[in-house]
């Protein structure tokens, strides 16, 4: 489960100075507006296990964004995430930035990591066209992770007339953090206790590298994120993700990949995690969506190896609102079935 | 590292084999179609008001990775076809009747059919129905010539507003942003590419 980080930290400093600001400011002029996205959830999950299935209803996220336009070349954002009906309340970023230089961004303050393009980009449940996150990004690179720091951004053409780009993300932040040897998704966290306990001296960098050709509708990238996790025992302990991620697009045919790879150091052995998602979804007449996504983990030792098979049919009632079904197939490759397929029906809006 | 450069070189050599892309000319409909339909379903331009959309490009620039060319192309064409003002003053200059609670509709009832071609179908179809819009090139199948007199006497009205209603190929449906009488008035607009020749 995710850490929940609450109203503390820089990150929430920083959205209650934007809020202020922006507030202060001309909103004819400049403005600021609240937008953000929800969905509800039908779950049925552990079918054609050993155990009893179960039955739930789940408001998983009711997200609000704030975006703003301070002054001249300012801006702000932030999204507060009320998720699983409140129960995890939590800041997911809160930064501002400079738009002055000519396809240059730079963002400060707590950002989404700009690793691959499901954990910045495709995740909210009013985009990703399934219900969950694919294998890759949950165990081994731990979406949604974002972190306190500083982003450079941009695109450069490839040409006077546009249609083709260069785009670039480099980012300095606090780091993923936590015990020798342990899951890289309990690393996350911003608290104070690990800005001062003087085990997080190394700060991680990173960033991603993209090429898009708009009218041929395809892009590719390629993402890395490195940095010390721990340095128990005066040992440093590095954890460095490479990533690399391709789309295709035509005629509401979509085809899209991502694959991570996790070099973790540890005392004891060094761990190599890899995981990643292959997805396709045809969109019919602008209203119905079959989905197609098979994604893989593979984890040091092959208990927690899984592969997953996701089908998945979406019904667009509007631009801005979607009824998803999705039904997983899960199959364990350590010798054993745990049948513990599930079957999603979620209604998810943007507002 | 050697597999993040034997990546970035990938990257290099894709480049060079599509040089006919660096040559197109973009247009913000195309760059909209393109940039945005990358993440998720294209949003219509009526879905905001204009200054609204200002803001959400600033931070959307970010998230699609543009360049500000492109963005400043994309914020031309949506605030060129987004929400009227809300005034009473504009209300009444425009006979604006606001459908009430659904921010996707057109705020002009009285719009007529060309006001609504040029917001919503221009960019596809192009400003005389050719099927020539800044957006055709991105579109497969290009949008349909609105002036080919054979073709569009081969459909009847009914078939047309079903077209117009639900879409068909790459052409996004628009029953959930027209009002019955918007597509009524639109449809008689694209009628008129065909009668001068009849």
């Amino acid at each position: 489960m995710r850490k929940v980080v609450g109203f503390r930290g820089a990150g929430v400093t920083t959205l209650v100075a934007l809020m202020a600001v922006a507030f202060a400011g001309d909103l004819r002029a400049q403005g600021m507006m609240v937008t953000g996205y929800a969905d509800f959830e039908a779950q049925w999950t552990n079918l054609g296990g050993d155990s009893d299935s179960q039955f739930f209803f789940d408001n998983h996220h009711f997200n609000l964004v704030f975006l703003g336009n301070i002054i001249g070349d300012l801006f702000a954002a932030g999204e507060v995430e009320y998720e699983h009906a409140g129960e995890e309340i939590a800041l997911e970023y809160a930064y501002f930035g400079y738009a002055g230089i000519r396809n240059f961004r730079i963002l400060a303050g707590k950002f989404i990591i700009p690793f691959g393009r499901f954990n910045k980009d495709l995740h909210p449940s009013w985009i990703n066209k399934m219900t969950d996150r694919p294998h890759g990004f949950r165990d081994i690179f731990p979406q949604t992770y974002s972190d306190v720091g500083l982003w450079l951004t941009g695109a450069f053409p490839l040409s006077a007339a546009g249609g083709s780009r260069l785009t670039y993300d480099i980012f300095g932040v606090n780091g993923l953090m936590g015990e020798d040897g342990g899951g890289i998704r309990g690393f996350r966290g911003n608290d104070r206790e690990r800005q001062t306990n003087g085990r997080d001296k190394n700060k991680a960098v990173g960033g991603r590298l993209g090429l898009e050709f708009g009218p041929q509708g395809f892009d590719i990238g390629a993402s890395v994120y490195t940095g010390n996790y721990s340095d128990d025992n005066d040992v440093d302990l590095n954890l460095t993700f490479f990533g690399a991620d391709a789309a295709w697009r035509k005629s509401g045919f979509e085809i899209r990949a991502e694959f991570v790879t996790a070099d973790q150091k540890a005392t004891a052995e060094d761990l190599r995690k890899t995981g990643g998602y292959a997805q396709a979804a045809y969109l019919i007449k602008s209203r119905w969506e079959p989905v197609l996504r098979f994604s893989a983990r593979n984890m040091p030792g092959e208990s927690e190896d899984q592969n997953r098979l996701s089908f998945g049919l979406n019904f667009y009632v509007s631009a801005a609102s979607a009824v998803r079904a999705v039904y997983h197939v899960n199959s364990e490759k350590s010798g054993f079935e745990t049948d513990n397929n599930s079957f999603v029906l979620a209604w998810t809006i943007s507002f | 590292m050697r597999g993040f450069k034997k990546l970035l070189l990938a990257g290099a050599v894709v480049a060079v084999l599509f040089p006919a892309s660096l040559a197109a000319q973009r247009s913000g409909a195309q760059a909209w179609a393109e940039s945005c339909g990358n993440c998720h379903i294209n949003q219509p331009p009526n879905r905001y008001k204009a200054e609204r959309w200002a803001i959400i490009m600033r931070h959307m620039q970010i998230y699609a990775r543009l360049t500000d060319a492109e963005t400043e192309a994309i914020l031309e064409f949506l605030q060129a076809g987004a929400r009227q003002p809300e005034s009473a003053e504009a209300k009444q200059d425009e006979g604006v009747q606001l459908a009430s609670g659904d921010p996707a509709y057109l705020p002009v009832s009285s719009s007529t059919g060309e006001q609504i071609y040029k917001n919503q179908c221009v960019a596809c179809h192009g400003k005389k129905g050719k099927g020539d819009g800044p957006a055709a090139v991105a579109l497969n199948p290009r949008p349909s010539n609105l002036t080919d007199a054979g073709r569009m006497q081969e459909l009847t009205d009914d078939e047309l507003r079903k077209v117009i209603a639900e879409g068909t190929g790459s052409m996004p449906g628009f029953e959930s942003i027209l009002k019955p009488d918007e597509l009524e008035a639109v449809l008689e607009y694209i009628r008129q590419f065909t009668a001068a020749e009849d």
